[in-house]
């Protein structure tokens, strides 16, 4: 034939027809694969002494008529008894050879035991050919031993490949071999839409001696921890079911978005770095509302950007495995963390040994406000006497911020806290949680990116509001706390709050030396 | 002082959500390798007989629309996708089972929307054109392209179409179309073809050079290789094609249709162990047709008859396998039949195919097969259908010049068989002989 170029789809035409073919014509005898396949199934038995295989190869038409000047030893155009056992002597002889058993190590040679072929028709006046060989191999399994097999034999084309264990007298330990053939030794294939053609050809398993039985290794689901998870799951396929739904109603979507948001406050409650991070810092640092706010904000906007920027490069290649991806974002995740751990415990080295007395003096001025009560939640707790410059530097408006209150070096310190405060928000939000990926990457497949792109933000919400919740509470439970004893033991307080940013600046740098060591480890 | 020590503290707040979203960009780039998007004419890595070959990520996209599919049952648009990575990896792996699976996944995508739903018709496209139904594919990809007219598959889905039709400008338009949308490995192999078709050699070689360029996922770089050793090989140069096969095998071992053109190469080359060897592998792994005729024309050649005949008979039966079926083959059985001087099933199978396929390739078949009935001013008439383009195919030429032979126009003979013999003197075992003394009898 010529060289000629032809289309891609021109060129597969024949497989396109035979697969029609296939299906179609012959349901009783069909190979599924089609009638080009040789088909191979390997029914292996463990005793403590020897292993025997009971082999099958279904060779379906074309493959058999290839085979015939080989079959037909005989050459007279038919195949006959002879013709049939030598030729299924000699092929179970190869298959002999060319299986491969390892015990411990070891090669165990296979021996055949029974050889037989037979054909039967098929489609058109052609026949299709069954190869059985029953193999053994003598083996020591009487101790605990590692077993390896692989099917070698004739797998160049396509088939369905198939292997089973059982065993007597032995225990099959993780064994990825199922005990029963889901085919019936290749005389009934199932053909589920959803799943691929069989084709397993090798597999390693440990025996014990024992009662017999066989654990198949099955996939099992990802674990998820603690009493919350199993809830979360359930909540995670409700809101799959109404994002993969057909027509996307305004209550569908509003019901979505909800959901993202519960999902997220959810995630945030899961086990994880970012609250205790964020409530020692702000215990420590005696934050503000517009701290947790922060925080919350950055978590929000950092969680939101890693998804979409994981999730446009998922869509673009599917080849990225996303645990690899979010290692590396663990990782960094840590790094930063420690770096602010580390910049806090400078601060704080620092500050103490210059503010330790403007420490105690705020202290009881912030214990003053709050026991005013007119400031219900936080006070300014910028932890610092630069002194309230109001009605001193004029030159300032006093405009709605609050900073605008105070003189340039508590800017500073604003600045600085801000900048802490972000880079525990990015930390917290970096690494991007799987089920918002989910979410993002479904919505996408459905052609609504930007519903994805908005549910994406939905969940970083819930997870911020999880987030500021807890810090409220602390920052509340603190303040409590601060009023009721401020009175009688303002010093020791003082004493006590000085120290407490160093402590709690050690706190975050070792929550992040161990994030990343943990993230380096793989133990994500 | 103030103002330079705020400065820098802003710089740090900046620099480390910087170097955050720097991260996650360098972490994910060096995880992935990005893939041509929509690459419905693109290959993948094979299930091969080597189990530690490359990574196939179309079985992995496969796995992941399975379980999309089973959570979200009503999703049309990834019941289209998996669809569509059933017809690839039915055409990669060259295994059939994968088309009632994608005809399903078809039939349930657009069960769940048959007016709206682009994704639906895309896959549908793709199906009925490996199905070689090429109007209901050039049908389905127009009313996808209704609904969106933006689509870089349904534009690719198009163009196939349209060429086998032999509606090469709206090929062509379909090609740029999808060049511009979405310029990549399918869009350049397409637009490399186009070229190739019109006799623009150098063009579709630059073309297909630049997808290699651009390349950068092995299926995408075997799937480029194939085709850069087929077009070297179509204008004789076996050395360099057999350099793009063996390239080709390096990244993806398991593409049967690499090593067939590997074992042509070596045939023409005179490397009868290594060609018999391989070829002897294709026909055993992947019994497609076109292979077995190939294959059993290289054994004739060699004064291997009885194995010639064996192929033969193989390739017999997979054609009566479709036809008991109520589908014909076109241009192989024509030629197939019209070689071995069967006249009357040739033009069978040649006047079916130009119906379905009016085609440059089939209309060279229903030439030879008229040609093989002795009706050589018809042969002529389609002759020139096939040459119209400008394709510089050297078997197109042989046809040509035989039936210029025969309708005794000496001066047009020898001009199509020598020009067959200056494109490709290895066009084919048996016929590149034969031009040769035709060339010599007149």
């Amino acid at each position: 034939m010529s060289a000629v170029r032809r289309c891609a789809t021109a060129t597969v035409l024949g497989i396109a027809v035979l697969g029609g073919v296939l299906i179609g014509a012959t349901p009783a005898s069909a190979h599924p694969l089609g009638n080009a396949t040789v088909n191979h199934y390997h029914g292996l038995h463990l005793y403590p002494d020897r292993v025997v295989d009971k082999a099958v190869v279904d060779a379906a038409e074309i493959p058999t008529l290839q085979r015939k000047s080989r079959i037909d030893g005989g050459g007279d155009g038919v195949v006959d008894a002879a013709d049939s056992t030598a030729y299924a002597a000699s092929q179970c002889e190869g298959m002999a050879a060319s299986t491969e058993l390892v015990v411990d190590g070891a090669r165990a040679q296979f021996a055949v035991i029974s050889a037989a072929y037979a054909e039967r028709p098929g489609a058109i006046r052609l026949v299709s050919g069954r190869l059985t060989c029953e193999l053994e191999a003598k083996v020591d399994l009487t101790d605990n031993a590692d077993v390896a097999f692989a099917s070698r034999w004739d797998g160049a084309g396509i088939g369905w490949h198939e292997i089973t264990a059982q065993a007597t007298g032995l225990t099959l330990q993780g064994s990825p071999f199922p005990a029963t053939s889901i085919s019936n030794e290749l005389t009934n294939y199932p053909n589920d839409l959803l799943s691929a053609p069989l084709d397993v050809r090798e597999g390693r398993l440990a025996t014990e001696p024992g009662s017999g039985s066989s654990t198949y290794a099955a996939a099992a689901a990802l674990p998820l921890a603690g009493p919350i998870a199993p809830l979360l799951q359930k909540v995670t396929n409700v809101f799959d079911e109404q994002v993969g739904a057909e027509n996307l109603t305004v209550w569908v979507a509003l019901l979505a978005m909800f959901l993202a948001v519960v999902l997220g406050a959810g995630h945030a409650l899961l086990p994880g770095h970012g609250k205790t991070i964020m409530a020692a810092y702000l215990v420590g640092r005696r934050g503000r509302m517009r701290d947790v706010v922060a925080v919350g904000a950055t978590v929000t906007l950092t969680h939101t950007a890693s998804v979409l920027v994981l999730g446009v490069v998922l869509s673009l290649g599917s080849t990225l495995a996303p645990t690899s991806a979010t290692q590396t974002l663990a990782v960094v995740s840590g790094l930063i963390v420690t770096v602010v751990g580390l910049g806090l415990v400078v601060n704080a080295v620092r500050r103490r040994s210059a503010n330790a007395l403007a420490m105690e003096s705020a202290a009881r001025e912030l214990a003053l406000v709050s026991a005013g009560g007119d400031v219900p939640v936080a006070p300014h707790a910028h932890g610092y006497s630069h002194g309230h410059s109001h009605g001193f530097g004029q030159s300032h408006d006093h405009g709605p911020s609050h900073q605008h209150g105070h003189d340039h070096p508590h800017k500073d310190d604003s600045a600085m806290r801000r900048s802490w405060l972000v880079g525990l928000g990015v930390a917290g939000g970096l690494v991007p949680s799987p089920s918002a990926l989910l979410v993002l990457l479904a919505a996408v497949a459905l052609g609504r990116g930007a519903f994805g792109v908005l549910l994406v933000l939905a969940y970083g919400v819930g997870m911020a509001a999880t987030l500021t919740t807890a810090g409220l509470l602390f920052v509340r439970l603190r303040d409590r706390l601060v009023s009721s004893r401020i009175g009688a033991r303002a010093s020791q307080l003082g004493t006590l709050t000085a120290l407490l940013p160093f402590v709690t600046a050690s706190l975050v740098l070792v929550v992040g030396l161990v994030l990343t060591l943990r993230a380096l480890g793989g133990g994500l | 002082m103030r103002s330079s020590s705020s400065g820098r503290r802003w710089m740090f707040h900046g620099a480390l959500i910087a170097a955050g979203a720097a991260l996650i960009a360098v972490s994910v780039a060096g995880a992935t390798t990005v893939a041509s998007p929509q690459a419905e004419a693109r290959p993948a890595p094979s299930e091969t007989a080597n189990p530690s070959a490359v990574v196939d990520p179309l079985a992995k996209d496969i796995t992941r629309l399975q379980a999309e599919v089973r959570r979200t049952p009503g999703n049309k648009v990834a019941w289209a996708s998996l669809a569509l990575s059933y017809v690839q990896q039915a055409k990669v792996t060259v295994n059939p089972s994968y088309y009632p699976k994608a005809e399903e996944a078809v039939d349930r995508s657009l069960a769940i929307d048959s007016t709206d739903n682009a994704s639906g018709l895309a896959a549908l496209a793709a199906l009925r054109s490996a199905q070689h139904d090429f109007k209901a594919a050039r049908s389905a990809a127009m009313r996808g392209l209704r609904i969106a007219p933006y689509n870089a598959t349904l534009y690719g889905a198009l163009n196939d179409a349209a060429t086998q039709l032999g509606d090469y400008r709206e090929a062509r338009r379909a090609a740029v179309k999808l060049n511009e949308l979405s310029p990549g490995v399918p869009a350049f192999t397409r637009v490399s073809y186009s070229y190739e078709l019109s006799g623009d050699i150098a063009s579709a070689r630059t073309a297909l050079e630049q997808a290699l360029s651009i390349a950068d996922s092995p299926a995408d770089q075997a799937f480029v290789r194939y085709y850069l050793g087929e077009l070297e090989f179509s204008q004789g140069r076996p050395v360099d094609a057999l350099d793009h096969y063996e390239a080709g095998l390096k990244i993806d071992p398991g593409y049967y249709a690499l090593l067939q053109g590997k074992a042509r190469a070596e045939a023409a080359l005179g490397r009868v162990d290594d060609a018999l060897r391989n070829y002897r592998a294709v026909v055993a792994a992947a019994p497609q047709p076109e292979y077995v005729i190939e294959f059993a024309d290289y054994l004739q050649s060699l004064g291997r008859t009885a194995e010639a005949a064996e192929q033969r008979a193989v390739f017999a039966a997979l054609n009566e396998l479709f036809e008991s079926n109520g589908v014909a083959l076109d241009t192989d059985p024509t030629l197939f039949y019209a070689d071995r001087g069967q006249a009357d099933k040739a033009l069978k199978y040649g006047a079916a195919g130009i119906k379905i396929r009016p085609f440059v390739e089939m209309a060279d078949a229903y030439a030879w097969a008229l040609h093989a009935a002795g009706r050589d001013v018809e042969a002529s008439a389609w002759s020139e259908k096939a040459l119209a383009l400008g394709t510089r195919n050297a078997l197109f030429h042989f046809h040509a010049g035989m039936i210029d032979a025969s309708l005794g126009d000496e001066a047009g003979a020898r001009s199509h068989l020598t020009r067959a013999l200056s494109i490709n003197p290895h066009f084919n075992p048996v016929h590149a002989p034969a031009a040769r003394a035709a060339l010599a009898a007149l």
